[in-house]
């Protein structure tokens, strides 16, 4: 799923902040986006792992 | 001893040590004072009559605002009934001696609290506890009271465990309340008990069972007492060795430990979980999201009150993309099919609870084996892939495994079978090998044993 390619937190983060309320100052952005792309950086083993179509998302999960 | 000479020790050693160790945030005399009079009134027996315990600043003690490690919390309005486990250990004759330290709203596994200073770890002060329970295991380990609750996410029973050299369990995901708990992810948190040795933790544990129609996240299981087959061994038990994922960057101390712990259970293979990485980042971004989506309202308001450590996380994981978050929920439950196929011929399963023993407080890169890595996610690297899925996990702890720090090993169980966890700890206990003494500089503890 995750093109880390062609990902850009930076543009990213500046696009999606107002979404949810939120405004950041240059230097904050920046630090923003360099958490984003650590998330990404260690997400990317799920984001690009394949699932079945019959794989249920685990939202309240049962062990 | 009365519950009122108990808790009066533990008052004093708290007063006397918890300066150095910094694992206190709320000490409770009064409230203390009038429980173990309550107690040592009605006569109450047993195996945790009149002893003082201490619980993670996140759950809702009556009287006091349930700060959660954070500075917006302070003003908070007072507790007005005690958390679930804090209401049980108490019915059952137990002393609540005060709140513990912690990362702000459980987002860390160091303790670096910037509002209440960092827990220091009692075997090194100059060294961290491990978080997000960081006062929950340095109180224990330095003999300030003998039990103590902590909430584990991705690793925040199992990590402090480890660092400060005590045993910490992370009961199956459901199986104990959370009623009264602050909650940080709630998909993932684990409530669960410290101690440093076996039969207290396996009797805390016990008293800690039982249905809470509060809850809505606890799953109705009968209760499975663990004290009655405490003694029974693990004769039949099948017990191997997570390798793969589990064998990545470690220092020669973890993996001496996790050889050790093999080597007396009596390992007979090792057993490789091909989606534990994928399942731990699947844990990583669920916890990056909704971290942040239950703190939002107050990021948009009070974004520089929270922990400068914690601020840009936060922010970041509240811009996730939907679409990250669902496929990282289907990935967590192909990751529970594999493993519970996987467990299909274990038993229990051994793996390293920390990749490292205690680094230094202030710390931020970790190298291991040519690896560089950010110190504070990679303490989790083992233990998130575990909750990530709800298996129950007993970490026990070896002394002396670089110098004078301790590193803790994790036995993995199947779901509901805390009790064979406890067996295999309770052996390695009286074998020597997994055994957690009072921290030396700290030795003349309030609780011998």
């Amino acid at each position: 799923m995750l093109d880390q390619k062609n990902f850009d937190p930076a543009a990213y983060v500046a696009a999606a902040a107002p979404a949810v309320g939120l405004t950041l100052d240059a230097q904050r952005q920046a630090r923003v986006a360099a958490a984003l792309a650590l998330v990404a950086r260690v997400g990317a083993a799920a984001l690009n792992r394949p699932v079945p179509e019959s794989a249920e998302p685990a939202a309240m999960f049962r062990p | 001893m009365s519950a009122t000479h108990n808790t009066r020790a533990a008052l004093a050693h708290i007063a006397t040590h918890d300066g150095e160790v910094n694992a206190f945030t709320d000490i409770l005399t009064e409230r203390a004072l009038a429980q173990a009079a309550k107690v040592d009134a009605a006569g109450m027996t047993g195996p945790l009559a009149g002893m003082p315990f201490a619980a993670k600043n996140l759950f809702d003690l009556k009287g006091n605002p349930t700060r959660a490690g954070s500075k917006i919390r302070r003003t908070a309005a007072p507790a007005s009934t005690d958390a679930a486990l804090v209401a049980r250990l108490e019915a059952a004759g137990m002393v609540c001696v005060g709140a513990l330290n912690m990362d702000e709203f459980a987002y860390g596994f160091t303790t670096e609290n910037s509002h209440d200073g960092p827990t220091h770890n009692p075997h090194d002060l100059s060294r961290i506890a491990g978080g997000s329970s960081g006062g929950s295991a340095a109180c224990v380990a330095a003999g300030m009271v003998p039990v103590s609750l902590g909430t584990d996410t991705n690793g925040s029973i199992r990590v402090p465990a480890s660092l400060c050299g005590i045993f910490g369990l992370k009961p199956t995901y459901g199986r104990l309340p959370r009623t009264g708990a602050t909650l940080f992810v709630a998909a993932l948190d684990h409530v669960g008990p410290f101690a440093r040795d076996v039969t207290m933790l396996a009797a805390v544990y016990d008293a800690l069972q039982g249905p809470d129609a509060a809850d809505p996240a606890q799953i109705p299981m009968p209760v499975a007492l663990t004290m009655p087959g405490l003694e029974q061994g693990i004769t039949g038990m099948r017990i191997a060795t997570l390798g793969g994922w589990f064998d990545g960057p470690q220092t020669p101390a973890a993996r001496a430990a996790v050889a050790a712990v093999a080597q007396a259970l009596g390992s007979s293979g090792t057993a490789i979980w091909e989606d534990a990485e994928s399942t731990r980042a699947a844990a990583f971004l669920s916890t990056s999201s909704e971290g942040a989506g239950f703190r939002l309202p107050e990021l948009l308001t009070m974004l520089e009150e929270f922990e400068p450590l914690t601020q840009d996380r936060l922010l970041a994981g509240a811009l996730l993309p939907a679409a990250w978050i669902f496929h990282a929920q289907r990935v967590r439950a192909v990751g529970q099919a594999s493993m519970r196929a996987l467990l299909a011929d274990w038993d229990i399963l051994i793996a390293p609870a920390t990749p490292t023993p205690a680094t230094p407080i202030g710390q931020d890169m970790l190298e291991m084996e040519g690896v560089t890595m950010p110190l504070r996610p990679s303490m989790g690297l083992y233990t998130q892939p575990i909750s990530a899925i709800g298996l129950p996990v007993l970490t026990v702890p070896l002394q002396n495994a670089q110098g004078v720090l301790p590193i803790g090993v994790q036995l993995i169980g199947r779901p509901w079978q805390e009790a064979t966890l406890f067996r295999a700890a309770r052996l390695l206990e009286q074998a020597g090998l997994c055994v957690a003494p009072v921290a030396p500089a700290f030795a003349t503890p309030a609780f011998p044993g």
